[in-house]
């Protein structure tokens, strides 16, 4: 199926850090979760499962010249808008918010794969408009590209994650050409419209978004996470308390431990060691990421992987962020270490088309 | 590449590198700087989160009668002990509990994964126990007194096959994990169904935990509930069971079987009773002999779980087997005249013996019945007639309406666990597959073996359900309805959350044949008939005698006794079998006759009139009516 010259330029190193992310996020993973059921295996089973259907997937995405996603950027524009407009009428409600369409297999959430659309179609209009960014009219139609997508994730409703196409759209943009003070003016143009958009959100949103500058204000509940969460990771000290014996974790103190608060279990069980391990890797994934973009053969292949570390380093920021009480709570998870099906395969799938520029840098002569 | 593009990817990779040192230096501040502190308040954390047992649901009968349910028990657990009274603490413990410390050790190690929350010991201990502890509070620190739900019984005795019992997890790994696939989730301590309807309805009965945050003292002892979420309790199960019914069936069957030992019967194991409503597939009453008491179960699982010879445990109305023998004949009947082989008057000569294809076969005892037509010979039960039926239609078409009548496969109840067993009907591929297992000697099919299956014998194995189902076709006209147990599930808001919709499947035998079938069961009922002692009843009853043979020498037939009542228009239908227990008619016979009586109220009629006339019927009476079935021979030999 491949040629021999497309394996000699694939990115082992990437595939590496990614999996040793995977395999670090299972062993946490299984502490996270020994609590849970009556077989204490049963999350890390999925989970690896999870990893090896991921790798699958990976694999088939790299398997297809990825000039032909280029080519079908209309289609998979439309049809990402679609599958997201469905969601709001036929999606399975979990605490309030619509973002799972159930597949019987495993809940399908439309607004992970969204990001990988998102990433896609801003890539080939960036590409289309290559030397023009710096004009606000092809500012402006980028902003749109991403706000329609956007708004209809916003209104499952699931602040998080269309935060997180805020920050593909500005990595993007600045990777695209964009001029950075007319990025700078957005910036500051989104922050002056904060009071006004604020009234869009729920109360509970309103709350999780503040709550990290004064957890006490409630002690019950979001604050109760955040506290917990800070006690946790800051009782780890340098070396933690070893694996499966964080008491935070084991008493059930966290919330969510398995998901949004994995990287507090980490904290608590492996200490600061432990969290700066992981840190490194996180940043050697992004250079492996640059280092594919800085050679691609073409514009889209380029903005595609600054696409991918974009996404890849704001929810590590957020996540992370959030457990250590310096971002607000919005429930996204942390790549490669949570538990949950989408967003991990959405996270390898990511990975794949990195690796599938980088194989495909060179122009194959026939 | 662009210069600027160059330029621009270091500023984002040094924007990065910025964001990991930014959390970097969070996490030294909070890790390194006041990583002492934290640890403190870690250590200072004394809010436990603790599990609340949700009640199961409760299951009534056909009536509302409450027949299994909750009621409050202590629970001795564990919670953490001051490391230096260890030791002291679990001996103490042990005492009081009369339990070995190494099993108390067993538990905690059990639990190692989550040391953290209290480790349940003992459940349901006794209110005197409860005091002793209560009164040792400081010399027992880390132990901890629950209330928890226990099922309580109405009577632990009644259907305890049915019901079945829950069990602390883990009780088999397979079982958590298949709930678990199902996205029900468990943890050590919860209760869950082991077998039984408990097992089958687990989703419906077990509800849902709850749990509490209580704030704990040094040495785990509890000093305020912060805050509560209650558990959810599971929904109410409404059954079809008749739980006068049931308990009657079940006194009959241990009447039925010593009055068959003072007769002088020696190998007597054990009996079963199905008795379905044929038009629906209820099961009102499903009785296995020996039964155990449900309520001391745990107690005495051990011994039970070892007597290999009456088998206590085993459910013999929808696990374990029994050839059919003449209960089967109505089979044979339907495919000879379904497949045009004779006619409803076509007259056999029976000379009490038959010989083809170079087998001698004869009737019970050796009667001649002389010339027989089909009702004649299905009221005597002559073998000679069916011998020469099973040969007139083949093994093949016997086979078919055999299956037609439900015979070797699942008759669809799904209401308890592990499920009934599918049974096998004599056939080709059945020897053969018996023969590539290595069970038998050899694979191929004679003649000879069509003419035993064809009065259920050979290679036949039936459930008594199958038995009682097939009744209940017969009964309705040919309608065959899926047995159920269940008739709805409400929740405790008294929502329906799941109700019963009986189905049926017509099956392929024409209504006159059935109308023939009916009429000559009637016959078997009336003096005269294998059963002819059952026309003393004031209601018309239908059934079928059989005695039959298991191979094993030197002991007696299985007796069976299948049938329904009333015969002109059913509300019963129901199997009985006898194990060793000799004839269909002297074994199975007299204790489907109680159970007629129960079911209709006929005791109490009868009761009236002993008063009134002041004559007692005698017990003799009724002997001597049932030697008479037994001795149909003899009548016949006069003949």
């Amino acid at each position: 199926m491949f040629d021999e010259k497309l394996w000699r330029n694939f990115d082992l190193w990437l595939l590496f850090i990614m999996l040793a992310i995977s395999i670090y996020g299972l062993v946490v993973l299984s502490s996270a979760t020994s609590n849970f059921s009556a077989d204490p295996w049963f999350y890390v089973k999925r989970q690896a499962i999870w990893i090896a259907a991921g790798l699958i997937g990976l694999f088939l995405v790299i398997s297809i010249d990825y000039s032909n996603f280029s080519r079908l950027y209309k289609y998979i524009y439309i049809g990402n808008l679609a599958l997201l407009a469905l969601v709001l009428f036929i999606g399975r409600e979990t605490a309030g918010s619509q973002r799972w369409i159930d597949l019987r297999f495993f809940d399908l959430q439309p607004s992970e794969f969204a990001k990988l659309a998102i990433i896609i179609t801003l890539a080939k209009f960036l590409e289309q408009k290559e030397g023009e960014m710096d004009q606000v009219k092809n500012l402006f139609l980028a902003f749109l590209h991403v706000a329609i997508p956007m708004a209809l994730i916003f209104l499952q409703p699931d602040l998080g994650t269309s935060l997180v196409f805020l920050a593909i759209l500005y990595g993007m943009l600045f990777l695209g050409g964009a001029k950075v003070k007319h990025l700078f003016v957005s910036i500051a143009a989104g922050i002056a419209a904060v009071p006004f958009l604020w009234n869009f959100l729920k109360p509970y949103q309103q709350m999780r978004l503040v709550i990290f500058l004064n957890p006490e204000q409630d002690p019950l509940q979001y604050g109760y996470q955040l506290i917990q969460s800070v006690i946790a990771i800051g009782s780890g000290r340098i070396w933690g308390a070893g694996l499966y014996e964080g008491t935070q974790n084991i008493y059930d103190f966290l919330p969510a431990q398995h998901t949004d608060f994995i990287f507090s279990v980490l904290g608590e069980e492996l200490g600061f060691a432990g969290a700066v391990v992981l840190l490194v890797l996180y940043l050697l994934l992004v250079y492996r990421i640059l280092k594919i973009s800085s050679m691609a053969k073409d514009t889209f292949g380029l903005l595609v992987c600054i696409g991918v570390a974009s996404m890849l380093v704001f929810q590590v920021l957020v996540n992370i962020g959030m457990t250590i009480s310096i971002m607000p709570v919005t429930g996204l998870p942390l790549p490669f270490m949570s538990y949950g099906g989408s967003s991990f395969l959405v996270n390898m799938l990511s990975i794949g088309l990195v690796l599938n520029v980088g194989m495909r840098r060179e122009k194959i002569m026939f | 590449m662009s210069k600027i593009i160059i330029k621009r990817l270091r500023l984002f990779f040094a924007f990065t590198i910025l964001i990991m040192v930014v959390l970097g230096f969070r996490l030294a501040h909070l890790q390194i700087v006041m990583g002492e502190e934290y640890q403190k308040r870690s250590e200072e954390n004394m809010l436990r989160v603790l599990p609340v047992t949700a009640p199961r649901g409760e299951m009534y009968d056909s009536e509302g009668i409450r027949m299994v349910s909750n009621r409050t028990g202590f629970t001795v657990s564990l919670g953490e002990i001051p490391s230096s009274e260890r030791e002291r603490v679990i001996s103490y413990l042990g005492e009081i509990l009369e339990m070995d410390v190494e099993d108390i050790q067993e538990e905690i190690d059990k639990q190692r994964f989550k040391r953290y929350q209290p480790i349940k010991l003992k459940t349901d201990v006794a209110m005197e126990t409860i005091a002793l502890i209560e009164e040792r509070r400081f010399e027992l620190p880390g132990v901890m007194i629950e209330l928890e739900p226990i099922r309580s019984y109405m009577d632990g005795w009644l259907a305890p096959h049915l019901f079945g019992v829950t069990s602390t997890t883990p009780p088999e790994e397979s079982v958590i994990e298949r709930w678990s696939s199902q996205g029900y989730e468990y943890r050590y301590g919860d209760n869950i169904g082991v077998f039984g309807i408990e097992r089958a309805w687990e989703p419906y009965l077990r509800g849902q935990a709850g749990e509490i945050l209580v704030e704990v003292n040094s040495v785990g002892r509890l000093i305020r509930v912060r805050e509560k979420r209650d558990p959810v309790p599971g929904n109410s199960l409404y059954l079809t069971l008749d739980s006068k019914l049931q308990a009657d069936t079940q006194r009959f069957l241990e009447e039925g079987l010593q009055r068959r030992e003072e007769q002088g019967y020696k190998y007597l194991r054990g009996a079963a009773a199905v008795v379905l409503d044929p038009n629906s597939g209820k099961v009102l009453a499903m009785a296995s002999y020996p039964g155990y008491d449900l309520s001391q179960y745990r107690q005495n699982i051990t011994e039970l779980s070892a007597d290999h010879t009456y088998k206590p445990l085993l459910n013999r109305a929808v696990n374990e087997f029994y050839p059919g023998g003449s209960t089967f004949k109505p089979v044979t009947a339907t495919a000879a005249l379904e497949e045009g082989k004779v006619t409803p008057g076509e007259i056999v000569n029976c000379s009490g013996r038959i010989t083809r294809h170079n087998v001698t076969k004869s009737c019970y005892l050796g009667t001649v019945h002389g010339p027989i037509s089909l009702y004649r010979a299905l009221v005597r039960s002559c073998n000679v007639y069916f011998y020469e039926m099973g040969l007139r239609v083949g093994i093949d078409k016997l086979a078919y309406y055999a299956g037609e009548y439900g015979f070797g496969r699942p008759t669809g109840l799904t209401d308890i666990l592990p499920g009934e067993s599918s049974g096998t009907v004599a056939s080709r591929e059945v020897k053969q597959d018996l023969f590539d297992r290595g069970r038998i000697e050899w694979g191929t099919w004679v003649p000879g073996e069509t003419m035993d299956a064809s009065i259920g014998q050979g290679f036949h194995q039936f459930t008594p359900l199958q038995l009682a189902n097939y009744a209940a076709i017969i009964a309705n006209g040919g309608r065959n309805y899926r047995p159920y147990l269940v008739e709805k599930a409400e929740s405790l808001e008294g929502e329906v959350v799941w109700q019963a919709d009986p189905k049926f499947q017509r099956i392929d035998v024409s209504d006159r044949t059935i109308q023939l079938l009916q009429n000559a069961m009637e016959g078997v009922c009336q003096p005269g008939g294998t059963a002819g002692f059952l026309g003393r009843l004031p209601i018309p009853v239908a059934g079928k005698t059989g005695s039959a043979e298991h191979g094993i020498r030197d002991r007696e037939t299985h007796g069976l006794f299948v049938g329904y009542a009333p015969a002109n228009n059913p509300e019963i239908a129901f199997a009985v079998v006898v194990e060793y227990g000799g004839t269909g008619g002297g074994a199975a016979a007299p204790i489907a006759e109680n159970i007629i009586k129960s079911y209709f109220d006929l005791f109490e009629e009868e009761e009236l009139e002993e008063e009134e006339t002041g004559e007692p019927e005698g017990q003799e009476e009724i002997e001597e009516q049932q030697e008479e079935a037994n001795g149909e021979s003899l009548l016949d030999n006069q003949q």
